[in-house]
This record gives C-alpha cells, sequence and structure tokens, in this order.
C-alpha cells in the first residue's frame, strides 16, 4: 500500500508542485510529499515484520525521517496516526481503514499548533469522515470505503478556495490536500485492484503568482532538521522552538525530534536543538530574500501607467497582460480627450505614457495632459502593432524617465504597415482604388492596392525587408481567418530565413492586418 | 603563509585550476524529480545535461552541498595556513550558509566570502585570488584581490526564455521581465549579488546588441572577461565578434546553475 501510494504521488508531482501557493509559493510540495513517501517505501519495501505493531512503527518512523517541508511533516504524522490504530489490528477491513483514517486526522490536526482549514488538514477530516460514514451506513467493502474516501478527498480539494483565501486569489486548490486525495487514489487502485482514472474534471490550473505574492508575507529562513538521539524534555524543547519562529512543526518519536521552523534566526535554533542530540538533515532556505524584493516592488508600483487606445478584443487582452489600461478606440471609433483623461486616471499613477496606435488619435492625445493632474507622455504610435511593440519595454516599477525614454527609442526604431479594404471606388495619390480592393500602407503611405490580403501583405513585407527588419509582428484581424494568415507567413518566411516572425489574434475591425518591423 | 582556496561548483573553472594542489571545489548537486540525484559537472556531463533540458518536462531542482562536504574540503587543506572560501552568491543558495557553518566546526582559520556573482563571476573572481596567491600575497593580499573582484564583477548574460528562472524562484527583481504578451529576449545582470533586469528587448539581434552595448566600456578598458553559454557556442562566438576580443575564457554552464537559467542562455562576466 506504501508502494501504491508513493506510484500514485509520483505521478502527479508536478502537477502538485505547480499548485504550491501556501505557506510559501516555493513549487515542491509535490516533491516533499513524494520524499516523505519514499522513505516509508524505502523502509518497508520488500521486508517482513514479525508483527503489525513492527510493521506500523517501522513505517511511521522512516516517513518522519525522511518527512522535508510543511507538507512532508504533516503527511509523515497522517501515516504515522494511521499506522498507530493499524498496529493493534490483526486485518485491513473497512472499518479499520475508517480508523486508520482518523488516526491520521488527529496526529495530523495535533502536529500543526493553529490548524488552519483549505489545506492537506481538511481534506483528511473530510476523507475520514466519508469513510467512517460508508462504514456506519452499513458497508462492509473494504474497496469501497476507500473509493468513498478518495472521492470525499477529491470533493475536499476543489473547496479548499473556499476556506483559505491564498489560494481564492491564486485561483488554485490546495497542493497538499491534493496531494492527500492522490495518497487515497493510490490506496484506492491498490485495494481495488482499478486503475485510477484520472480527474476528468481539472481541479487545478497553474497558480496566479501575481496574486500569491501580493498576498505573502515574507519571512526569516525556512529552517528543518532532525535531532537524533534525542536527550531531553521534550516539551520544554518544543516551547523553545515554539517561541523562536513560524510555521513551527515539532514531531517526536522516540529519540528523533523532526523540526520545522521558519525563523530568523537558524543559527540560534540549531545550536540549542544540538544540545539534545546529534542534529541531521539540515536544510536552512532563505525565504526573505526572493520574496521581499517582490513585495517591495508591488509597494512602490505604479510610478509610470500606461494607457492604450485599441480595438478588438484580442489586442485589449494583449495591452492588459502587459500592464496598460486599455480604452476602446481607433479607427472608426476616436475616443475624446476626456475619454483619454479619464483612462489616465484609472492608472493611478503619477506619470502616464498615453500610446494612441492610430494616426488620428494622436493629436487628441496630445490634449490629455491639461485635463489631468498626472504628467502624460504621448508616444505617437500610428498603429496597434507599434503600440504593443513600445510596450515591450514599459517597466511599471522603472525609473518613469527612463522608461519613457526606452519606449519613445522603440518607437523610433518601428516600421508600420498595415492592410484595409477600400469600401468605395477611389482615388488616392495616383492610384485608382476599386471598392473592395485591399490597400495597403507603409508608415501611413499607400503602397499596395491589391486584389487580396495576401498579396497586399506580400508587398508590405517586401518593402520593409528592404528596409532591414530583424522582427516582424503581425496581428491578425477580426475578418482574417487563420488558414489565410498562415498561407501569408509561409510566404513571408520564404523571403527571408533570418527574419524572427511573431503573430497575435488582435481581433481588429477594418484592418486584417496590422504588422510592425523592427 | 600559505593560502588554499575552496570554491563550489558553481564557480566557472578556468584549464588549469582543478588540478591545483591549492584548490578543492565542493559540489552542489541537482535533480531531475525526486529520483535521480546528480553532482553538478561530474555525474553528467554537459551534453547530456542540455539533452536532458531540452527533452525532459521536469524542471530540475537543485541543491546546496551539506557543511560536511565543505568540512571535508577544509581538513584535505589543512596544511595550509589559511583557507579562502569563495562560495555562490547567498542569494541564490544556502551554500554560503553551508560554508559558514563547516567553517565554525574546523580548527584552523576559514574564512568565506560571498562572490555575490556565479558562474563566470565568482569564475573571474576565484582567478583574482589565486593570481595573487601565484605572485606570493600573503592571505590579506589574496582576499583583498578577491573583495576587489567581487565589489567590480558583473555578468551580462541572455535567455531564450524566462521560464525556468521564474520557475526557480531566483530571480528576483528580474521578475518584471515577466508579464509581456509578446516574445521577449531579455537581458539580465547578476550586479550585488543578484539577478536584476537589464533590458528586454525583442529579437536575437538586439539581444545581443544589448550586451555588447553595456559591455563594450569594459572591453574597451582591457578588463578581463569570461565567457559562458547552455549550448549555444555560435552566439557565443557572434558576441565575442561583435565585441572584438578572442574568447579567451568560455565555460560551459554547469547543472545548477543551468537549472535555472535554461537552455540556450549566453553571456559574459568582467571585472
Amino acid at each position: 500500500m506504501v508502494s501504491a501510494a508513493h506510484a500514485a504521488v509520483k505521478a502527479q508531482v508536478a502537477r502538485i508542485d505547480e499548485l504550491n501557493v501556501y505557506p510559501v509559493p516555493d513549487g515542491d510540495t509535490g516533491t516533499n510529499m513524494l520524499l516523505t513517501l519514499g522513505s516509508a517505501l524505502d523502509e518497508t519495501s520488500g521486508k517482513s515484520y514479525g508483527s503489525p505493531e513492527e510493521a506500523s512503527r517501522a513505517c511511521a518512523r522512516a516517513a518522519l525521517m525522511g518527512a522535508r517541508g510543511n507538507s512532508g511533516v504533516i503527511l509523515s504524522q497522517m501515516i504515522r496516526g494511521a499506522c498507530e490504530v493499524l498496529a493493534d489490528r490483526r486485518s485491513l477491513d473497512a472499518e479499520a481503514f475508517a480508523a486508520g483514517l482518523e488516526g491520521a486526522r488527529e496526529r495530523a490536526y495535533s502536529s500543526v499548533r493553529e490548524p488552519i482549514e483549505g489545506t492537506m488538514l481538511t481534506v483528511i477530516k473530510d476523507a475520514a469522515r466519508a469513510a467512517r460514514e460508508a462504514v456506519e451506513g452499513g458497508d462492509a467493502d473494504l474497496s469501497s470505503v476507500v473509493g468513498a474516501a478518495r472521492q470525499a478527498a477529491h470533493d475536499s480539494v476543489r473547496r479548499t478556495p473556499e476556506l483559505l483565501a491564498v489560494l481564492r486569489e491564486a485561483g488554485v486548490v490546495d497542493a497538499g490536500g491534493l496531494g492527500v486525495a492522490v495518497v487515497l487514489d493510490g490506496l484506492y487502485a491498490c485495494v481495488s485492484g482499478q486503475e485510477i482514472e484520472v480527474a476528468g474534471e481539472r481541479e487545478d490550473s497553474a497558480p496566479d503568482l501575481e496574486a500569491i505574492h501580493a498576498k505573502e508575507e515574507a519571512w526569516g529562513y525556512c529552517t528543518e532538521f532532525l535531532v537524533d538521539g534525542f536527550d531531553g524534555d521534550v516539551e520544554e524543547f518544543t516551547e523553545h522552538v515554539y517561541a523562536s519562529g513560524r510555521s513551527v512543526f515539532v514531531v517526536a518519536d522516540d529519540d528523533v525530534v523532526k523540526v520545522h521552523v521558519h525563523t530568523q534566526d537558524p543559527g540560534e535554533a540549531l545550536s540549542y536543538a544540538g544540545g539534545f542530540g546529534r542534529l541531521a538533515g539540515v536544510k536552512v532556505d532563505d525565504m526573505e530574500v526572493q520574496v521581499l524584493a517582490r513585495n517591495q516592488e508591488k509597494r512602490s508600483a505604479a510610478r509610470l501607467g500606461v494607457v492604450a487606445a485599441s480595438r478588438g478584443e484580442g489586442n485589449r487582452a494583449l495591452f492588459e497582460q502587459m500592464g496598460a489600461v486599455v480604452i476602446e478606440g481607433g479607427q472608426g471609433e476616436n475616443p475624446s480627450a476626456a475619454d483619454l483623461a479619464l483612462a489616465v486616471e484609472k492608472t493611478a499613477a503619477s506619470a502616464v505614457v498615453l500610446l494612441p496606435n492610430n494616426k488620428n488619435i494622436v493629436p487628441t492625445a496630445q490634449q490629455v495632459g491639461e485635463l489631468v493632474d498626472a504628467q502624460v507622455h504621448v508616444v505617437p504610435t500610428t498603429n496597434i502593432a507599434a503600440g504593443l511593440a513600445v510596450m515591450v519595454g514599459y517597466d511599471a516599477e522603472g525609473e518613469p524617465e527612463e522608461v519613457i525614454e526606452e519606449m519613445l527609442e522603440i518607437s523610433d526604431t518601428l516600421r508600420v504597415a498595415e492592410v484595409t479594404r477600400s469600401v468605395r471606388d477611389t482615388r488616392l495619390g495616383e492610384r485608382e482604388v476599386p471598392e473592395g480592393a485591399y490597400i495597403g500602407f507603409l508608415g501611413g503611405e499607400l503602397a499596395a492596392v491589391e486584389d487580396g490580403v495576401h498579396e497586399a501583405a506580400l508587398v508590405l513585407a517586401k518593402k520593409i525587408m528592404g528596409d532591414g527588419a530583424d522582427v516582424l509582428t503581425l496581428l491578425r484581424g477580426e475578418d482574417l481567418a487563420e488558414a489565410e494568415l498562415e498561407a501569408i507567413l509561409d510566404d513571408i518566411r520564404d523571403l527571408d530565413d533570418d527574419l524572427e516572425v511573431e503573430v497575435r489574434y488582435g481581433g481588429q475591425p477594418l484592418y486584417p492586418l496590422q504588422l510592425v518591423a523592427e | 603563509m600559505t593560502t588554499a582556496v575552496v570554491t563550489d561548483s558553481t564557480t566557472s573553472l578556468a584549464p588549469g585550476v582543478l588540478e591545483r594542489p591549492d584548490v578543492r571545489v565542493v559540489p552542489l548537486t541537482f535533480h531531475f524529480g525526486a529520483d535521480e540525484t546528480y553532482t553538478d559537472k561530474v555525474d553528467m556531463s554537459n551534453e547530456e545535461f542540455y539533452e536532458r533540458l531540452r527533452d525532459s518536462d521536469v524542471f530540475p531542482t537543485t541543491a546546496q552541498p551539506a557543511p560536511a562536504s565543505f568540512g571535508g574540503a577544509y581538513e584535505a587543506l589543512s596544511d595550509y595556513d589559511d583557507i579562502l572560501v569563495l562560495t555562490l552568491s547567498s542569494e541564490f543558495s544556502g551554500t554560503h550558509d553551508s560554508a559558514v557553518r563547516a567553517a565554525g566546526m574546523v580548527d584552523g582559520p576559514v574564512h568565506v566570502l560571498d562572490t555575490r556573482s556565479a558562474e563566470m563571476g565568482s569564475g573571474l573572481i576565484l582567478l583574482e585570488a589565486l593570481r595573487q596567491i601565484d605572485e606570493g600575497g600573503d592571505f590579506d593580499e589574496v582576499k583583498r584581490a578577491a573583495e576587489r573582484a567581487i565589489g567590480r564583477a558583473r555578468v551580462l548574460f541572455a535567455v531564450g526564455t524566462l521560464e525556468y528562472l521564474a520557475k526557480s524562484g531566483r530571480i528576483g527583481r528580474a521578475q518584471r521581465l515577466l508579464g509581456t504578451a509578446l516574445d521577449v529576449r531579455p537581458v539580465l545582470e547578476v550586479a550585488g549579488g543578484e539577478i536584476v533586469p537589464f533590458k528586454r528587448t525583442r529579437g536575437r539581434k538586439r539581444q545581443m546588441a544589448a550586451i555588447v552595448e553595456k559591455v563594450r566600456p569594459a572591453v574597451e578598458a582591457g578588463r578581463p572577461l569570461y565567457f559562458g553559454h547552455i549550448a549555444a557556442p555560435e552566439l557565443l562566438s557572434e558576441l565575442a565578434e561583435r565585441l572584438g576580443v578572442e574568447e579567451k575564457l568560455v565555460a560551459e554552464i554547469g547543472g545548477v546553475v543551468g537549472s535555472h537559467v535554461g537552455l540556450g542562455a549566453y553571456g559574459v562576466a568582467h571585472l
């Protein structure tokens, strides 16, 4: 059974790591739980013991010796609690299993001074309850009771975000909790002989690190060690460790004491503990450095904001992802200076870069500075693709003047082009343009009149490359099919092997393609 | 007065350094999943490592050496009057802590310095210390040379993706290079012990141009350079060419640092 649980966690370790946001988003919960089970597995596999009691003791001790991290320590306590119960049993039946889970729950809760719900504690509690209810409901079949427990565990995992705000904000379920459910999956597979069904319904998705880092507390060194051959008063020792830091676990088993503490002074903790026995498995990680840096950035955020005028849902998402406030507006739908001013205020920054992304909006944008308190700097981008290219230089926490200069510098190196469609028979400069023709502009000048998007795009691409370009970015408009764009891209790539081509769905109306070359 | 030097395996070693009797290198380890543990630059060839990195969907993790590993190195050098220890930046790893803790457990003077750098950066710092030793400097002179180099060392490097650094949690302030919706090719700097953002660029050429621009003053001043890469020798040659220098020192970055910066990274350290 230990082997089955180990195999189940191993199969899911990456997924559990990915979810790890609480208490510290260091992405190692799955690994820690796996190493803990691995230790129990190494001890028990292929061995035979004189009695259930002896086997249980050996397994519990090995798990404790191998426990790593918060989640590993709690898991080791669950194993220990279950083993203590099972040591007295002759066989593993439905009732014994339910009692084992209750033992696991007891040990897990009592290993933590302040139990937090929405974590692996809640999951083992719900699983134990489901197992007990199944047994009391008259179910004597071991595999169906294990099945009920694993089902309840997964349901409980899905509810963890309701109980723990940091999970909710990150949009994930609890990693340790999922680990417990996966262990039960392994046990179920073992007793029922059935394959574990891979969760059809995804419980998880990658965490939103922004949300977590904004929330998270940076504090001290994560310090873990074992005191082997412990000689002294465990109570007194425990009190001392609790007083010295946070996220404390002290777990004693015979003469081995496992300690996990987040402390400002790992040296003190180690030398104190060294007085009680031989130290082993010492691990000290500085949690403060990275986290503090991130948080400081957060607090000083929005020294510089960006407002981008844009059309199309794809473009909006791209700008927002890079930190701009988007105002709907562009060709055929120009925003007013008041609209832009409102968006500038929305950034809540004292200096704001305005990206008009259309030549008709540039003059309006230049008026906005007079309407708001913030310092407004217009980077006169003339299409949406150019606006996105300029965003690459944006750094919300950088020195505003330097960032603005960087954005202006990028803007100066850009070549913009777009393909649109003539809405009537007309004359542009020297050229007759029939209604429905595809026309291409390069740097605002008419450069192509063709029957199709493809042809117009190629004419533009050739001209752009003639001037020299390293990177070409294309934004697909709402009227251009993906397959058609693929065909255009094939031809563009044939023109120049060295060119790096990047494509995004912009969804802008009127322009099947907008291009920017750098 | 004799001085020996201990460093960790994340320091790039110039040819001949490893063979010196007065130098010991303490390895870090890296891991693919929970089952596979490798000693940095020992258990797996760089080529093999790069291949694993390319093919594996598991991100490798890394671990600092135990104090005992440092202790062993100190004891092996107990014939020397002084031992200078140069470790990977303590912002990246607990290696420095291990070295310090081990220093407290042995007799004899062991002085641990945090290089505030890694790979080519700490490689140059190590070379400065060794040069001082070879010139017959006493311990204080050796230590001062190392400290001076620590104060000057900068590493500029380009990564193909920020994914590895982001996953590894070693990204610090360079976090702000993330969050872009277009493909960017970031240039990062190791300065003051941490990874700081230098520039977001678009396209390989501009990425390299940003490094060239930043490093050129050091090149013109004739400062020592140390190039390094992870499976990107051609890019490195191109960089050297654009800087107008020969690649005298080139490091193939090992598994531990490689686990954090990913394939295709390249750069140059200078003092």
